[in-house]
């Protein structure tokens, strides 16, 4: 019985020590004098009223150890409540009072995926080149291998320009490799980042404007490895450097030969049948790319004998959806500040 | 395209199952869309891209397969014991107009059949491929499209009129009624099928409903062509219609396959009867076949692919596609075979071979391009900085659509006729493109608020549309709004003060301040911006922006019941304007203010006064602000209080105290004497 009792204050003692050491307020302070100090229901006063249940004998025993108990509360509590109470009292300003809300903005998300994917070719010594929204179809399909009545025309529907015979709002960034190939020699190494369009109504996935941001390589002895070898820098450099890429045969009508490419799921590596992002396949589809056909390179009076390239090309929408689970493509063009102010 | 394994495994003897299969068919270039069981048959909807229409079948998936895993065993359908021996010949005939739209037209006249239901396994692939079965003729002709790829189509004999068929281009106002009743006007675009008197069929697209089988057909003539693509896709396109003909048509058919389509289609229809009694048999094919020959360097495809692929493994590959090799030395001479339409230079031979060998084989090798072109960077560096500052202002950036409804445009100053027009337009709403931001901007500052946000602060950089003169633009603008509260109201800050024309004004200086520079702001007029509030934006002399407060009518169409600020920038302008900053050394002696106390007309605008300082200023005069503004009561009329700091210092010597007095003296008299200033 008196071993029992003896145990249990050390527990006490314990326990004591490690709450004493949590006090941050005022109100910890007073909770902690409650729970060990109270006359009424104080643990050291109940420790008290079991005196009678303890033999004779060990009575003094016991008697001296709650005592001893008493003393010690007592002793680091006042210590403890001294030097808080001076440490408080020393500063009479309420640091803790709510600051004042200056509006800081911020750059719309897709700008900001924008911004630091040209960052990560800035740094590999792309250019970054630019072209206008309203394009000749001349430009946008026929200097790109696709042909009027061509069966990929079916894939971008396109917005025409009214009383125009030859005028569109381009449906990729691509027309601006053609008027950079056409404006400069080789070797050539652009990006071209911009607002792309095509005749879709808005939904959760589909936009008639969204952006895309395109790749360009051209030079003596580019060949399919370089371009793997570019976009794996490029995957590792955004989403992180245990991301894997896998290539898969496709088709463009503007390279050859074409690769659709996916990267392994940054959020469950395919670990997750539920991944929310992935499905469960563990791979994302994330861009389209290839060898620039050499119809592409005629058109733009580069020698395709001589020269080769590479190209690709992606959507900033895509990624803001996989990255960082936008979940409504109409969301990015309410610029609701509900959404702005998160990413800001 | 639907794909049924069970079918699939007539002519591949495939070891895997059906997710192995799945990867297998991704890793060559077919996707996998979705994987289902259809009368508890494994079925795959597969997609295909437009270049590979010999892929639209089982057998083109087959063939795929078997070049990727030669192991396997490849079944084309057996047709060697079809003999399309004819007897009591017809007198009938085919004839092409024009051998450019139709360079093969193969047809067979069968007689004595009866039509009937198909047989229930039969019916069951059928369901299996997305197919209703009608009755076993039709069937036939379905399934042999989804065998081999190549569309048939099938005529009623006593149906056509005479004893001829005629490819040929529609007369201008023809009429047909198609097999699903829809009645078309042709025209001299379309290409027909057509017998002695009318057009039975659109070429490659629909046969007519006149000419089909029914259920009293008796006698037959099967058609297997095949039509130039392009002619069939702009026929397709102008009347809206895709069939699975058509599909295939249009992306390439086969053209030496066509007798083979008819074969298996005999073949087929011998399940059903035991006698075929054929009476006509004509291929009529004017120009023979000629595969296209490649040249292909020996060492190109490793070059090009960047991966060491060697000789016979190249050979091996392109063998088991089909292609037909020869070995000229330095190249290979490259047949290509009639099915591969998507095949034209060496480049395409690439692909081929690693697509084969594994694009999972490509090395990642960075290329060593140096851009010797000179690099820009100066409009997105000054861009950046202005938006920059801007954040830290409390502005958030905007996307808005390009998009506008005509109502959207209208308050810009333009007319209706200088909008740019989207031919086919999602909607009213979105049928002209923008000619300013604020429509946008305005639209995003309603909704917020809304939302009850208490601050507007918006920034865009966008491109603008409209024609001017028969030539059209696309300008490069950014804009920034600003509404609302300027700093939220908090228990120690009491002002809670409103964006205002000066506050806002002031922003817009701070942001070309952060420049480094020089600015003016005079007096202008823009439809959309308050009298007496709008203003041009001049930096380093040009031209480049307004400000001013938007009006209150342009604000109630958008529901915005506050003040409301507005500045836009021509980008190129605003870029070209900022120069190279220059270091200008500083005085090292110190420097003393004297502070001037002043009545001045109220004509006077603070920006006159500062002209007149800026040309009459003393060189020892350094800095000048403006500390108070006192207008009302205990002045005289029409006059203002002015109390301005003046900061004096020399560049090369400390100034006496009675030195500055004296500059300081004798500029006040200036500005007292031509200005007409009381001293106060």
């Amino acid at each position: 019985m008196i071993d029992e009792l003896l145990n249990e204050i050390e527990d006490i003692k314990k326990e004591f020590l490690k709450e004493v050491k949590g006090i941050q307020s005022h109100i910890d302070l007073k909770e902690v004098r409650d729970k060990y100090l109270s006359r009424k229901r104080g643990i050291v006063v109940s420790l008290l009223k079991r005196l009678k249940e303890i033999s004779n004998e060990d009575k003094p025993i016991a008697g001296k150890h709650i005592n001893q108990l008493k003393v010690f509360v007592e002793k680091t509590f006042n210590e403890v409540s001294e030097v808080f109470n001076s440490d408080k009292a020393k500063s009479d300003v309420d640091y803790t009072l709510p600051e004042i809300e200056f509006s800081v903005g911020g750059f719309h998300l897709i700008n900001q995926i924008k911004h630091k994917i040209e960052n990560i070719f800035i740094s590999m010594g792309y250019h970054i080149a630019y072209g206008p929204e309203m394009e000749t179809e001349y430009n946008n399909f026929e200097a790109l291998n696709i042909p009027d009545y061509h069966p990929a025309r079916d894939e971008q529907d396109t917005f025409f320009i009214k009383d125009e015979k030859d005028l569109i709002l381009r449906t990729h960034t691509s027309p601006v490799q053609i008027r950079y190939m056409k404006s400069h020699k080789p070797p050539i190494k652009i990006i071209s980042p911009g607002k792309v369009f095509r005749k879709d109504e808005p939904d959760a996935t589909h936009s008639p404007v969204f952006h895309q941001i395109e790749g360009l390589v051209v030079d003596r002895g580019i060949n399919f490895s370089h371009l793997k070898g570019t976009l794996e820098l490029f995957i590792k450099s955004f989403f992180g450097k245990d991301v894997n890429l896998r290539f898969r045969p496709s088709y463009f009508p503007f390279t050859e030969p074409s690769a659709e490419v996916d990267m392994s799921c940054f959020l469950c590596n395919g670990e997750d049948e539920n991944c929310k992002i992935c499905k469960g396949t563990g791979w994302l589809e994330i861009l389209g790319s290839g060898m620039v056909h050499p119809v592409v390179l005629e058109n733009c009076g580069i020698d395709s004998e001589e020269y080769s390239g590479f190209a690709f090309g992606m959507g900033i929408e895509r990624i803001a959806m996989i990255r960082y689970g936008v979940t409504d493509l109409r969301l990015l063009y309410d610029n609701d500040l509900r959404l702005l102010k998160q990413f800001g | 395209m639907k794909l049924n394994i069970e079918y699939l495994k007539n002519f591949i003897k495939l070891n895997i199952n059906a997710d192995e299969l799945k990867n297998l068919l991704a890793s060559i270039g077919i996707e996998v869309d979705s994987f289902e069981k259809i009368e508890g048959e494994d079925v795959f909807e597969v997609e295909i891209t437009p270049n590979r229409p010999d892929w639209l079948s089982h057998v083109g998936i087959a063939r795929e397969i078997k070049s990727k895993l030669p192991e396997l065993d490849y079944n084309y359908p057996y047709l060697k014991d079809i003999e399309l021996n004819i007897k009591n010949k017809d007198d009938f005939d085919i004839e092409i107009e024009n051998k450019k739209d139709c360079s093969r037209y193969t047809g067979l006249i069968i007689r004595g059949i009866r039509v009937k239901e198909s047989k229930p396994e039969l019916k069951k692939l059928l369901y299996t491929l997305g197919l209703r079965p009608i009755n076993n003729i039709v069937d036939i002709s379905n399934i042999v499209l989804m065998t081999l790829g190549h569309p048939i189509h099938v005529f009623d004999l006593n149906k056509l009129n005479g004893n001829k068929i005629i490819v040929r281009r529609a007369k201008n106002n023809e009429k047909i009624v198609l097999l699903d009743e829809r009645e078309l006007e042709l025209n001299n675009n379309d290409l027909v099928i057509s017998d002695e008197k009318n057009p039975v069929a659109m070429a490659g697209i629909m046969g007519g409903l006149d000419s089909g089988v029914s259920d009293n057909t008796v006698d037959i003539l099967i058609e297997s062509a095949y039509f130039n693509p392009v002619v069939i896709r702009k026929s397709a396109r102008n009347y809206g219609i895709k069939t699975d003909a058509s599909y295939r048509f249009e992306r390439g058919a086969d053209i030496q396959i066509t007798i083979d389509a008819i074969k298996l289609f005999v073949k087929m229809l011998m399940e059903y009867e035991k006698n075929i009694s054929i009476t006509y048999f004509y291929d009529n094919y004017p120009d023979k076949f000629i595969n296209k020959t490649i040249n292909l360097p020996k060492g190109y495809v490793s070059k090009y692919s960047g991966i060491e692929i060697k000789e016979d493994k190249v050979t091996s590959i392109l063998n088991n596609l089909g292609f037909i090799t020869e070995d000229k030395g330095e190249n290979w001479e490259v047949k290509v075979p009639s099915f591969r339409v998507d095949i034209y230079g060496k480049q395409d031979l690439v692909e081929e071979v690693v697509r084969i060998y594994g694009y999972d084989k490509l090395d990642s090798v960075l290329p060593s391009v140096v851009n010797v072109n000179i690099a820009d960077y100066k409009e997105r560096e000054v861009l950046l900085d202005i938006e920059n500052y801007l954040i830290s202002q409390g502005f958030n950036e905007a996307i808005n659509y390009v998009f506008n409804s005509e109502n959207d445009n209208k308050y810009f100053g333009l007319d209706n006729k200088n909008f740019i027009r989207i031919k086919n337009p999602l909607g009213a709403d979105f049928s002209v493109l923008r000619v300013s931001l604020l429509s946008g901007l305005l639209k995003n500052a309603s909704n917020n608020f809304n939302q009850f946000f208490q601050s507007i602060r918006f920034f865009e950089r966008g491109k603008i549309f409209y024609r001017e003169n028969n030539k059209k633009y696309e300008i490069d603008k950014f804009a920034i709004i600003g509404s609302g509260e300027f700093i939220k109201k908090n228990w120690n800050l009491k002002c809670g003060e409103k964006i205002d024309f000066n506050i806002f004004k002031s922003i817009i200086s701070g942001m070309l301040k952060r420049m480094h520079a020089k600015y003016s702001f005079k007096a202008s007029n823009l439809p959309y911006i308050k009298e007496n509030s709008c203003f041009s934006i001049f930096v380093n002399g040009i031209q480049c922006g307004h400000i001013g407060e938007v009006k209150k009518d342009v604000l109630k169409d958008y529901d915005i019941d506050k003040d409301l600020f507005y500045s836009e920038f021509d980008v190129e302008k605003l870029v070209s304007a900022f120069g190279d900053n220059n270091f200008k050394d500083w005085s090292k002696y110190p420097f003393s203010t004297r502070d001037f106390s002043f009545l001045i007309d109220n004509k006077y605008k603070y920006s006159e006064l500062e002209e007149f300082i800026e040309k009459n200023r003393p060189k020892e005069l350094e800095n000048y602000e403006l500390m108070e503004i006192y207008e009302g009561k205990n002045l005289p009329n029409g006059k203002k209080n002015f109390v301005m700091r003046f900061t004096y210092r020399d560049n090369e010597r400390t100034l006496l105290s009675e030195e500055i007095n004296e500059i300081h003296e004798e500029f006040k008299k200036i500005l007292i004497e031509k200005l007409n200033l009381i001293h106060r």
